[in-house]
């Protein structure tokens, strides 16, 4: 899969020790744990074999042997775990820089949580409950229809992300930071090959306090899996630092609770929903692990105005709103200095399209936006080293940059009614740009009962 | 698909009951780091497992210090987990010299580049690492 140094290829001649506890990169993670186990056994008698070698080859030719440290590091958690992988590279926190835009990430994904999949009310002709739209609402955005009072909505969602960027930066091979130099004892290179994803179940409940009034909850629990691996390679070709490690880290994520107020309603007949408007409150609550990157560690509030409305087939939803964060995420840039970027506060911004495809199958799109203000951008951060003694040239790191991060995704999806007022929802989130961390193709899939 | 669904979302369900069951006060997270030097007459290799690391951070003033100007530095953001101590502040000035302590300073001789470093050891055995290059004019 991939070629980083360390692999056997990439040693010089001296080097053999190295050589041979260096699993191939190849099969990541099974040799890497392999050699982890047989540490001391296998690459001993390789040692000695190597060793053997050397003593005749030492006769005709003082070859550089290698010297080995080996630290294993346990019971960390994901913030710990990237830091340590990536290690130090100069002045710069790399480490911190790819946590942060992971918690940002995670933190901020949209959740499956919208309300009035199901809108029935009593048809006094028939006495019977009728549903008042033909459709079953967005997933990811929100429209103005709401449940009605005394339904209640219970439902559970599985997602599954795998990130294969950081904004431009591949993960599977990402440059983490360099050092020009004319020595090339002193010249350096850090690599990395990251496989970070993440599953997240959300349980949500939705209940119709009044007719124009929707509140909600939804608990999500994350799972984030990381596998690493990270070389600082000089300029001899000699990797001089080798970090292999990860985890599974699972727990609550930052709890939803929200709120949404029609406070307009398009049209006159209470039998047939065409729209209208809506305030929506969302809270964030900072009950994620901030260390383990499943929460910000901060508490949101989203504040927003939902439209939405009849054309033919078509609904239409427009979302717009803010989202005031109590503290800001800082992100340091460098250890030197102390110096560090905030990410605070978000733009949410949401449009899309319903249409029934027949009276039980929904199917809609809709464009998701979201602008993280302040910082969390990653970016190769390139300095031009002042003179010095040790010939150092240029300098460059994978830093958080003071950008905010923008994204932009689309949601296309279908909601299906199985049986009852069970739904059944399925979505495929795809983003549309390479800020912040960049997931591939995101499946969702849900089910909501509606009693 | 009717099948299918609801047994994906039961296949969930341990994933959801770790994350009930445990309070996580430590991660599952594991490292192993493997640096290499290279030297012409011994061959060795050393393997130790220690306890989670804290965190080794240190600031220092002036930036860009002159020759011969006493340049004071600060690790007391460094920590470790509790209940655990910091017991060790291990320093290197990247000219040949030491220090210890929380808030040491040092003056530097020459001018040039230098890579500072600094670890910190705990109570229990615990250890980290920083390093930062520091410009003396």
């Amino acid at each position: 899969m991939l070629d980083l140094p360390g692999s056997p290829a990439d040693n010089p001649p001296g080097n053999q020790q190295a050589r041979q506890c260096n699993p191939v990169r190849a099969g990541l993670v099974r040799a890497r744990n392999t050699c982890a186990r047989v540490q001391s056994s296998t690459c001993m008698t390789i040692r000695w074999q190597s060793t053997l070698g050397f003593a005749v080859a030492a006769l005709v030719w003082a070859a550089p042997v290698a010297a080995q440290k080996v630290t294993n590091l346990e019971e960390l958690t994901l913030s710990q775990t990237l830091i340590q992988l990536v290690g130090p590279l100069g002045s710069r926190p790399v480490g911190e820089a790819i946590g942060a835009a992971t918690a940002l990430e995670i933190g901020t994904s949209p959740l499956p949580l919208a309300t009035g999949n199901f809108q029935l009310k009593l048809d006094p002709a028939t006495g019977l409950l009728v549903r008042v739209s033909p459709t079953f609402g967005p997933t990811f955005a929100e429209r103005a229809t709401t449940s009605g009072e005394g339904l209640i909505t219970v439902g559970a969602s599985f997602s599954y992300s795998a990130y294969e960027k950081l904004g431009d930066l591949d993960l599977e091979r990402m440059q983490l930071g360099s050092v020009t130099a004319a020595s090339p004892a002193i010249a350096n290179t850090g690599l990395a090959s990251l496989a970070l994803s993440s599953k997240t179940i959300l349980m949500s409940g939705v209940i119709g306090v009044t007719d124009n009034l929707d509140v909600a909850v939804g608990v999500p629990i994350v799972s984030i899996t990381l596998d690493g691996i990270t070389t600082l390679t000089n300029g001899n070709g000699v990797v001089t630092r080798r970090a292999a490690g990860g985890g599974t880290f699972t727990g609550l994520g930052d709890i939803s609770a929200l709120a949404k107020y029609r406070f307009m309603r398009f049209g006159d007949s209470d039998l047939n929903d065409t729209g209208g408007l809506a305030f929506l409150l969302n809270l964030r609550l900072p009950t994620g692990s901030k260390e383990n990157l499943r929460g910000l560690g901060t508490t949101r509030t989203l504040a927003a105005l939902v439209a939405s409305g009849t054309m033919g087939r078509l609904r239409p939803h427009v979302n717009g709103g803010y989202e005031f964060w109590s503290e800001g995420i800082q992100i340091p840039t460098d250890f030197t200095t102390g110096a560090t970027v905030e990410a605070r506060h978000q733009i949410h911004y949401a449009a899309g399209v319903e249409v029934e495809a027949s009276p039980k199958l929904t199917l809609m799109l809709t464009f998701l936006g979201r602008h993280i203000q302040g910082g969390g951008q990653v970016g190769i951060l390139r300095e031009i080293a002042p003179p010095n003694t040790s010939g150092i040239t240029a300098l460059e790191s994978a830093v958080a940059l003071s950008e905010g991060i923008r994204k932009m995704m689309l949601a296309p999806g279908l909601k299906l009614n199985l049986k009852g007022k069970l739904l059944l929802s399925l979505h495929a989130l795809t983003t549309l740009n390479n800020d912040g961390l960049r997931p591939k193709i995101t499946p969702v899939v849900a089910l909501d009962l509606t009693m | 698909m009717r099948k299918l669904l609801p047994a994906a979302l039961l296949g969930s369900l341990p994933l959801l009951a770790i994350a009930c069951a445990s309070g996580e006060p430590v991660g599952p997270g594991k490292v192993t780091i493997t640096e290499t030097t290279t030297s012409t007459s011994t061959t060795s290799t050393t393997t130790s497992t220690i306890p989670v690391p804290g965190t080794s951070k240190f600031i220092f003033s002036p930036i860009s210090p002159l020759v011969g100007q006493t340049v004071f530095f600060d690790a007391t953001e460094s920590t470790v987990p509790p209940p655990r101590r910091i017991v060790n502040y291990d320093w290197n000035f990247g000219d040949g010299d030491t220090g210890d302590g929380p808030k040491p300073s040092h003056a530097y001789a020459a001018p040039g580049l230098y890579l500072i470093s600094l670890i910190v050891e705990d109570d229990a055995g615990g250890s980290a690492r920083s390093t930062q290059p520091i410009q003396v004019r």
